[in-house]
């Protein structure tokens, strides 16, 4: 990682030392067949690229597209070393907020005003301002937007958990458990019971990770309390881990601990990782997180997972546990996910970026485009599977599409809830209603029973400008000190008094103060965009 | 030596451009591989230049403005600065004084293992973890050493009454970096030691058996005084990497609890790398050379002192 590093750098400072005389100034005559240089969310596929959107693309619009390939874990450093040494794509896919700050600072993306995106991109601008318009906030750099979020309709929904319903049975409680008491009393009998009546003592009732966003996310939920997030109220944003609720969670857990419910070694878990395996062992009979709808034919699920370790074992979804006040749910992402920006010589190009913009919007707005630029076209790539009347009944792939690596190099991505590499922003969404697979839906809506997630205030805590100086030693303190408590090794009772220490001492007084002009200009930004 | 001498000696005398010119297909092979050095080694160093100036990707590393020593500055006033230095040179020493003395003392034991059958076993199996990374080092060990793994069993069967939480205590943790580093390391570090062992004159051994010489004695009075050139090496340089804690170790195996001992300068350095903060990284990076230069010229007088110039590497 360190050597992958310094390479980049080192390549980077290289290029850049030679780079600046070979600046090209392009404009684009109307006339001409127009080339554009495409760099879409990236893909896993390894190989020849399968080009049978790239061509429906061309010959639907007009264009010639070259697009730019990239595998996921690849796309920060190779993305970062072609805008370093002057390539600079026509669309650039940026996955954080964080990354269009420094790619608009270093000048490489273009700045873009709403009224253009209205004018050019209408349904990519509605569909935004209709679903989660505090989006545009992700795009926006001191004052000025260099960009088009997007959305991934699936993090608005509430994390689903898992128990083992065989146990639940075993130890005498036959309904998933509704309320934090409830869910108490079955991690208990978990931990004491046999649930897996192998006569020894070896079952604990639950685990959970530390990382900000997934520790015990559900269990704070039920107190309303969000630890590290920012939490509107009346009194401005406020920061979780300093709300009172945020304690109350904190008992539950370290009396949860205390009386051996959470396994020991939820420090170093991680949910999908040793936290899943531990689960599917049957070494804890409920998971966070994990559940909702499933691919049968998947083997790493971790449903199907569990059943081949133990083919009695029955795994049901369920939906967070209610608190002492009804409250339920806790940390989401939401619906804003990435953001789609342009290469700054668009700024100069007005004829190429409306192009771009026009080829964005139909993609939004003709289903049959849309479908035809993520599943490929029907006969060819994909066909109705046998009874389905639509694309949400299911699909099977026609052969060699079959071979999911031969999708991934053809940018083939059946999921209509967040950005492909050839259609980086978001259906509507009626369209993703349409289009997901009903099942899918299903599960989740019998699943969630009404419960919702909440997101940060600012939807990424790390929105703030300071947030990079001193949110790291922030959380880990604050981690640190929780797992401090839930362990017994320090009182509950000295949390607040600590946490608030800590918070003054390293920085935390300074984002706060952040959050007063943050909160103002995402209110003017809102305003300006809804506007007519 | 006397061999070299003479020859050296007598280039000099001629001319060296009729040196060139009579050897110049010779030369022509050293070119390939002075390029890569150039271009590899050298040209990169123009890039600490960076650490001086306000970088900005686009406007390259000459067309930045200047700062002078305002990225250093920023560094040491930084809040997190005395914990990572801290931090840094406490696991880095530690690992020194254990992870440096401990493939020495395996290459004596090998060496008095004469079936080379077992003896070549035990070299390839001790090399082998050198080949892993830490990424699935990292795994393994977080398995073997959680609170109900296979380490901590087996210290309750030996009649531990408490399991020990190596990645919640701080004090487990860094004992934890020292063992794994020393199981990741000492295989492959006794390969240059059993090569000096190797070197020895028989005959030397020969003459102290005669003389009646245990094995101990031998050791002691033979093996290590001949290879302690080659030790006295091996320290000076790992001197020079004095402010390498060990990042890919530590980055695979630490967690948020063990933030206050566990943050070190690369850990520091890759977070500003990621906020795209290139001048704070290379301002960083350049201070870890020189404080390793620092070290090995010290060492290294130090060594030319005690030893009256036999050994040390300059």
């Amino acid at each position: 990682m360190k050597r992958k590093l310094s390479l980049v750098l080192a390549l980077i400072v290289m290029v850049t030392g030679f780079a600046g005389c070979s600046k090209k100034e392009t404009t684009t005559d109307p006339n001409e067949k127009i080339t554009i240089r495409w760099m879409g969310f990236p893909i896993d596929g390894v190989g020849t690229p399968d080009e049978t959107i790239e061509k429906y693309i061309e010959e639907k619009f007009n264009v010639n597209l070259e697009p730019i390939f990239i595998t996921y874990g690849e796309y920060q450093d190779k993305k970062a070393m072609m805008l370093a040494g002057d390539d600079i794509p026509d669309l650039i896919y940026e996955f954080d907020p964080s990354n269009v700050v420094q790619d608009a600072e270093q000048g490489f993306i273009a700045k873009i005003s709403y009224e253009t995106i209205k004018q050019y991109a209408p349904d990519v601008y509605n569909i935004i301002n209709e679903t989660e318009p505090r989006a545009w906030s992700y795009s926006r750099v001191d004052g000025e937007n260099f960009g088009i979020p997007n959305l991934a309709y699936e993090n608005n929904n509430v994390k689903i958990g898992l128990w083992r319903e065989d146990w639940l049975k075993n130890v005498g409680i036959d309904k998933i458990p509704e309320t934090i008491d409830e869910m108490g009393d079955a991690l208990y009998k978990f931990t004491y019971n046999d649930p897996d009546g192998n006569g020894v003592d070896d079952t604990y009732g639950m685990t959970g990770a530390i990382s900000w966003n997934a520790m015990f996310q559900d269990i704070f939920g039920a107190y309303g309390a969000m630890p590290f997030d920012w939490v509107k109220t009346e009194d401005g944003n406020v920061y979780g881990g300093l709300q009172q609720n945020t304690v109350e969670a904190l008992t539950t857990l370290t009396n949860w601990y205390k009386q051996g419910l959470i396994h020991p070694d939820f420090i170093t878990d991680s949910v999908s990782g040793t936290a899943k395996e531990k689960f599917a062992n049957g070494k804890i009979g409920f998971i966070n997180q994990l559940g909702g709808y499933y691919d049968e034919t998947d083997k790493t699920a971790i449903q199907n997972l569990t059943k081949s370790l133990n083919p009695n074992a029955i795994v049901t979804d369920a939906h967070p546990v209610k608190g002492p006040e009804g409250k339920s749910g806790g940390f989401i992402w939401g619906s804003a996910a990435h953001i789609v920006a342009f290469g700054r010589h668009l700024e100069d190009d007005e004829v190429k970026l409306q192009k771009i913009l026009e080829i964005l919007n139909t993609m939004v707005s003709d289903e049959e485009v849309m479908k035809a630029v993520r599943l490929g076209e029907e006969g060819v790539t994909y066909k109705l599977a046998e009874g389905s009347e639509s694309i949400a009944d299911g699909i099977e792939w026609i052969s060699p599409y079959d071979d999911s690596e031969i999708r991934n190099t053809a940018g083939i991505v059946n999921n209509f809830s967040s950005a492909t590499f050839f259609m980086p922003v978001s259906p509507s969404f009626e369209a993703y209603e349409k289009y997901t697979l009903k099942a899918k839906i299903d599960a989740y809506n019998k699943a969630a029973n009404g419960a919702k997630g909440t997101t940060d205030a600012f939807l990424k805590p790390d929105l703030l400008p300071s947030s990079a100086d001193y949110f790291t030693t922030l959380r880990n303190a604050q981690i640190k000190l929780m797992v401090d408590i839930i362990t017994g090794t320090k009182p509950i009772d000295s949390y607040m008094e600590e946490f608030t220490q800590t918070w003054e001492q390293y920085g935390g007084k300074i984002l706060e103060e952040e959050t007063v002009p943050l909160a103002e200009d995402i209110d003017a930004m809102l305003k300006e965009v809804v506007a007519e | 030596m006397i061999m070299t001498k003479k020859y050296t000696s007598y280039k000099i005398k001629k001319s060296s451009f009729i040196g060139i010119k009579k050897h110049w297909q010779l030369l022509l092979f050293l070119l390939p591989g002075l390029i890569a050095l150039i271009l590899f080694n050298y040209l990169p160093m123009g890039g600490i230049l960076v650490a001086f100036k306000d970088y900005r990707i686009r406007d390259g590393i000459f067309g930045s403005d200047w700062v002078g020593f305002a990225n250093f500055q920023k560094m040491f006033t930084g809040m997190e600065f005395p914990r990572i230095l801290k931090n840094t040179i406490v696991i880095s020493f530690l690992k020194l004084i254990t992870s440096f003395p401990a493939p020495i003392i395996l290459a004596l034991l090998l060496n008095e293992i004469h079936n080379s059958k077992i003896k070549k076993c035990v070299q390839t199996i001790s090399y082998l973890p050198h080949f892993f990374s830490w990424i699935i080092l990292g795994n393994i060990f977080t398995m073997l050493f959680s609170i109900e793994g296979p380490v901590n069993s087996v210290l309750k069967m030996l009649g531990l009454n408490e399991s020990i939480a190596f990645f919640k205590s701080e004090g487990w943790f860094i004992f934890l970096l020292i063992v794994t580093n020393i199981y990741q390391t000492v295989g492959w570090g006794t390969i240059i030691y059993l090569a000096a062992i190797s070197g020895i004159d028989n005959s030397l051994i020969e003459a102290a058996t005669i003389d009646g010489a245990g094995r101990f004695k031998q050791v002691i009075h033979i093996i290590i005084p001949t290879i302690m050139p080659t030790v006295t090496t091996v320290l000076i340089l790992n001197l020079g990497g004095i402010l390498n804690a060990g990042f890919d170790q530590i980055y695979n195996l630490y967690n948020p609890t063990l933030y206050n001992v566990a943050d070190i300068i690369d850990t520091y350095v890759l977070r500003q790398l990621s906020e795209n903060n290139y001048s704070i990284g290379t301002a960083v990076g350049l201070f870890k050379s020189v404080v390793g230069l620092i070290f090995v010229f010290a060492t290294n007088k130090i060594v030319n002192k005690l030893s009256d110039d036999e050994m040390g590497i300059m």
